[in-house]
């Protein structure tokens, strides 16, 4: 890109293609561009990179609380209303605008992996999915083990559910079993088709779909479902992850690294105040006139009325680790439609630990939201929360009192004693907890969809690129970066068709499945026959149990 | 190889590879007969060793190689002290366990392992139970590692006069837990199961049957295409060596399981399995009975015809022996 002179003096510096805001789809694009070698200026308005998929410490936070309020918001947010405990020191949180999770197998992460992206990254798995059913936090079967070893489902039910599950991995082949039901509502299909159970087609639909209500379409749901399942098994026991420090901003970071060391130029804090459609000059605030070859890619676009979320975030004094499994430290939990006093929509959770690098250790994030726009959508969030607190202060209370009578306790042939389990159950849904739930952040606010102001055409110098999507999971990222490079460029077909320099043979996320202790065997100890080398047997032995 | 696509390669290309291995095989063939003839000659020094090394290398599945091997060995070890006999079996153990990690199915290898610790005279046998049960980590599947367990397993009792029915039990359901679809974890259990019975007086026998009836019955409903959980399930309920049954009590077990498969095969009209598993049970609870067949019998075997047309001919062979 032609330089500039000294900053502040009136100068015209050209670029091919100028992207403003770094959000995730943008930066996409950027190190796409930048790697086919495009000249592009990359600018954001804010002091930080993420746009709206952002995670803001507690000043940034507080600022974007103030913008989101004013009357020259241009963001796709709304209606924030904040509440920050004292003495909580900034830096140490990152509070996700947008939180996403990552399946494994999705485009997204074949991306990062292909971009080497990936490296710039630190991911954590994410296995632990709830689906709130009277009262509390069922885990759900995503795998013929966890069917096979339930203790709650019947036989018949165990059945049903594998049946389904080897068709939802092929379903896309299998047309004949649900094109009668393409557009009718997924629960029906699963009732109808599969026989399958209430309890059953809740938790495929909402936890395992991550669908916000049952009514949604077949031929839709079926492809969410099947994600999950599919995701399972590729890097070990769980079928999603998520980046530490925060979720769709530090993915987009990592693109906009890339998309630097490929040559694009990056300026924060830099608003677009003008472009001239005929000349192609934009005007920054700083007072430079950029001249764009190409176009524009803004993330600017128009927000419609036509869909909402609404969100919470609350920062609680509690590890939450009773929730997470076994070196994970996360977790998703969802309220399907009409747990919460006639919800229409189910209430995502995504409970954030301090081991995702979010906020310190002792505390974590919960992040809820659901599609119910307003005031209602913001009751329904706080329904939730209240289950969510009760549920936390029962599961990680330690002192646990409650009353047994001789008569409930029998005896095993062993001597060990077993009181009855389901007044166990009884005792538990009457606990009432000593102590309450210490909030140290609370904040709500509405997101809406972007929809662009005018049909993007290979003419059009301005386009736009959308806000965060309403799901929990990444969905569609690629997609809309391909269509967007495309618009630019007139093809995908080079769309990251890089060959990157390897620095080292082993780049790709396996870790989770890479024995280490196999490979320390594999490596050639191979003696050439008489040598005398001394194995040390006990190394190995002390892996044994017994 | 299973779905592994055949490459269109060119005719140059097919010639190129066709003159490498032309090249490879001529070196192999005169490695082969070095070998053999050094074997003829009677050839027991430590390069004849070396020379055994360098072809089982390539080939393990050899055995008249490892037959010579041990024959070099053996002499080698004659009137050698014991630490001398144990560092050359360490050595061996240590080869065969490199061998092992690129051929974990090659019955040579395991067999020349056992050799090893039969002729070491003082068995590693912590160490082999560690390194089977690692191998059974990477393939939970691998019957010669379940085979080479037992014999280990055996040893360690042998030598420590402790019995380990009750760990190693409690290993087949672990692996069970993780993936059920594992006739050897079965298999091993069958294996495990008298003797526990037997070793730990405690257990009432008759809850333990039920029990693990139930257990397998979950395996049944969550995956009845599975061979293995159907033939544990006709070990429990057809074997005297859990429990001894009284003919009344057989008979009520059988009803009680063919009813259970009947409500499967509701479900699942096409299960191979539920259709032979219940034409068997009905047939021995017949004879057992001292009564004729039941009619249905004929049903399931007629229906079986069609959908397991590659045994036809043993179903009618069924039919007629009613």
């Amino acid at each position: 890109m032609a330089t500039t002179t000294t900053p502040g003096v009136d100068s015209t510096e050209t670029c091919d293609v100028l992207i403003y805001g770094t959000g995730l789809v943008e930066s996409v694009v950027a190190a796409a561009l930048a790697w086919q070698g495009t000249n592009v200026l990359h600018i954001d308005s804010n002091p930080y990179y993420g746009g709206s998929w952002a995670a803001l410490n507690l000043d940034e936070l507080k600022a974007w609380t103030d913008r989101v309020n004013s009357a020259s918001n241009n963001t796709p947010f709304s209606d924030a209303y904040l509440y920050i405990s004292r003495n909580l020191d900034p830096r140490k949180y990152a509070i996700d605008l947008s939180p996403h999770i990552l399946f494994t197998r999705v485009d997204l992460l074949s991306l990062l992996i292909k971009s080497r992206v990936s490296r710039y990254l630190e991911f954590k798995p994410l296995g632990s999915f709830h689906t709130f059913e009277q009262d509390s936090f069922e885990k759900v079967p995503g795998t013929k083990e966890d069917i096979f070893t339930s203790q709650t489902l019947t036989l018949l039910t165990k059945r049903s559910l594998m049946r389904f599950m080897k068709f939802v991995i092929d379903w896309e082949q299998n047309i004949i079993v649900w094109q009668d039901y393409k557009d009718e509502p997924i629960s029906k299909f699963l009732e109808e088709k599969f026989g399958l159970d209430v309890p059953q087609i809740v938790e495929l639909v909402h936890s395992i779909g991550l669908l916000p209500t049952p009514k949604t379409s077949t031929e839709v749901a079926l492809g969410k479902i099947k994600r999950y399942l599919t995701s399972m098994q590729v890097y070990g026991n769980f079928p999603a992850m998520y980046s530490m420090y925060g979720t769709g901003g530090e993915l987009a970071q990592g693109f906009c690294r890339s998309a630097a060391v490929a040559g694009t130029v990056y300026r924060l804090g830099t608003k677009l105040v003008g472009f001239d459609e005929t000349t192609g000059v934009a005007e920054l605030d700083s007072g430079d006139r950029i001249k764009v070859t190409e176009k524009i890619i803004s993330s600017e676009a128009l927000v419609t009325h036509d869909e909402e979320v609404t969100r919470m975030v609350a920062v609680v004094e509690k590890d939450c680790k009773e929730w997470f499994a076994e070196g994970e430290s996360a977790a998703v939990v969802v309220f399907p439609v009409d747990t919460l006093d006639g919800n229409q929509a189910a209430v995502q959770v995504l409970v954030m630990g301090s081991g995702s690098g979010q906020c310190p250790s002792g505390q974590a994030i919960w992040y809820l939201s659901t599609q119910e726009i307003g005031e209602l959508g913001r009751k329904f969030l706080y329904v939730a929360l209240e289950k969510l607190e009760e549920t936390i202060l029962r599961e990680s209370t330690e002192d646990f009192e409650f009353d047994v009578n001789e008569e409930e306790i029998a005896y095993l042939p062993n001597g060990l004693p077993v009181i009855s389990s389901v007044r166990l159950g009884e005792s538990l849904r009457n606990f009432t907890p000593k102590e309450s739930l210490k909030y140290l952040l609370k904040l709500t606010y509405s997101q809406k969809s972007t929809v662009s102001p005018i049909e993007a055409t290979a003419d059009s110098k301005v386009i736009y690129s959308a806000a965060p999507g309403f799901s929990l999971a990444f969905e569609g990222i690629v997609d809309q970066a391909k269509a967007l490079y495309e618009l630019v460029t007139g093809t995908t077909d080079d769309f990251f068709d890089v060959d990157f320099e390897d620095e080292d043979d082993d780049a790709t996320v396996t870790a989770a499945t890479a024995d280490p202790e196999a490979r320390e065997f594999s490596e050639d100890k191979d003696e050439e026959d008489v040598g005398g080398h001394q194995y040390d047997f006990e190394e190995v032995a002390g892996e044994m149990t017994i | 190889m299973h779905s592994v696509k055949r490459e269109r390669t060119s005719a140059k290309a097919r010639e190129e590879r066709r003159r490498r291995e032309a090249g490879k095989i001529v070196e192999y063939k005169a490695l082969v007969d070095k070998v053999l003839t050094s074997r003829k000659n009677q050839n027991y020094t430590p390069d004849a060793l070396s020379l055994t090394t360098t072809l089982l290398k390539q080939n393990p599945e050899y055995y008249t190689i490892w037959n010579y091997r041990r024959e070099i060995l053996t002499s080698i070890f004659l009137a050698q002290p014991a630490e001398t006999i144990q560092s050359h079996i360490d050595n061996e153990l240590q080869f065969l366990f490199a061998r092992l990690m690129e051929f974990p199915k090659c019955y040579w290898i395991w067999n020349h392992r056992k050799w090893c610790l039969e002729t070491s005279p003082s068995p590693p046998w912590k160490y082999e139970l560690g390194l089977v049960t690692k191998m059974l980590e990477r393939d939970a599947r691998n019957f010669h590692g379940w085979h080479y367990r037992r014999y280990v397993v055996q040893g360690t009792e042998q030598a420590t006069g402790k019995s380990l029915v009750r760990p190693e039990f409690d290993y087949t359901t672990t692996k069970i837990k993780a993936n059920f679809s594992n006739f050897s974890a079965w298999h091993n259990r069958t294996k495990l199961i008298p003797r526990l019975l037997k070793e730990e007086p405690d257990i009432d026998a008759r809850n333990f049957l039920d029990n693990e009836v139930n257990l397998i019955t979950q395996a049944i409903y969550t995956d009845p295409d599975d061979q293995s959980v159907w033939l544990y399930h006709r070990w429990l309920i057809t074997s005297d060596d859990i429990v001894k049954l009284s003919s009344d009590e057989r008979k009520d077990l059988l009803n009680k399981e063919i009813k259970s498969i009947q409500e499967l095969l509701d479900v699942e009209p096409d299960s191979k399995w539920c259709l032979q598993s219940l034409a068997f049970y009905k047939c021995l609870l017949a004879s057992l009975a001292g009564k004729a067949v039941e009619s249905s019998v004929v049903g399931y075997l007629d229906k079986l015809q069609d959908i397991d047309p590659m045994r036809k001919k043993r179903y009618e062979d069924w039919k007629v022996q009613l």
